[in-house]
């Protein structure tokens, strides 16, 4: 139920972004947008941000989390940012706008992107669950 | 009517959070056991991930012969088609990063939400990473 209810929210997101906005639901882009265009022009790039930061508080409200902990190292974490910000910025795109959006709007860019990332995932966790 | 665009952006990242949040797909060791195909392998993001792209698929339809969206804003839609080697190369190093910490940039931000403090070394990679390129390559 759960799962459903979680596909539900991340396309509803997503289609109220392009229905609205005009705009394409992806993260990176909103990012990286939101760090180098001029504040004039961030208005719906902030509030977006905003949204995403404030759901876990706005869920609380009326729901339980679950609680877990963040298990990489920090060095870990670091390196694996610094992979997602180079990949997303060289393919233009991560997960939501390529592997959601793209996909949903049968872009073959997209579409390939999302068989590479998630088949490098998949070998990359792998070979480190193998080794560590 | 720029307050109506960030009151609708402002929704769309508080939803889509939801989902985040709701599908468990904003932990990371969720998304870790979503790779462990040959260990504990948690199948249920997929059913997820194939319903947002169902429920996008319809917005797209709708708006894909619009110039102007319900709100009256440009509609931009990308328009790249070349399959070349930043795709593939961007797509792998996406990937490597993804599959070592399970988090990709739309979680990452409902963590910093989540007070998950660790969060930030993340960050301290990926704003580096997504302005590296530029600087080298100029387009």
């Amino acid at each position: 139920m759960e799962y459903i209810l979680g596909g539900l929210g991340i396309g509803l997101g997503i289609s109220i972004l392009i229905l609205f906005n005009g705009k394409i639901l992806g993260v990176s882009g909103v990012i990286r947008g939101f760090l180098q265009n001029p504040v004039a022009e961030n208005g719906w790039r902030f509030s977006l941000i905003i949204g995403l930061v404030l759901s876990p508080m706005l869920y609380q409200f009326f729901f339980d989390l679950n609680p877990f902990e963040i298990l990489s190292s920090p060095l870990l974490l670091i390196f694996a940012g610094f992979l997602v910000g180079l990949g997303a910025s060289l393919s233009n795109g991560c997960t939501s706008g390529h592997s959601v959006c793209g996909v949903s709007r049968l872009s073959p860019r997209s579409i390939l992107a999302t068989l590479i990332m998630m088949g490098f995932a998949f070998v990359t966790f792998n070979v480190l669950k193998f080794i560590l | 009517m720029k307050m109506t665009l960030n009151i609708t952006a402002f929704l769309s990242g508080a939803i889509f959070g939801f989902g985040l949040l709701v599908s468990g797909f904003y932990n990371p060791n969720n998304v870790l056991s979503f790779f462990d195909i040959f260990g504990d392998w948690k199948l249920g993001l997929m059913i997820t991930f194939i319903l947002s792209i169902i429920i996008s698929a319809i917005a797209f339809q709708v708006i894909k012969n619009r110039s102007l969206s319900f709100a009256n804003n440009p509609v931009q839609l990308p328009d790249t088609k070349q399959l070349d080697l930043k795709l593939f190369a961007g797509a792998a190093l996406f990937g490597t990063g993804w599959g070592i910490a399970g988090i990709c940039p739309g979680p990452a931000l409902v963590l910093v939400g989540s007070l998950k403090i660790e969060v930030v070394y993340f960050f301290i990679g990926l704003i580096p990473g997504l302005f590296l390129i530029p600087i080298f390559f100029r387009k």
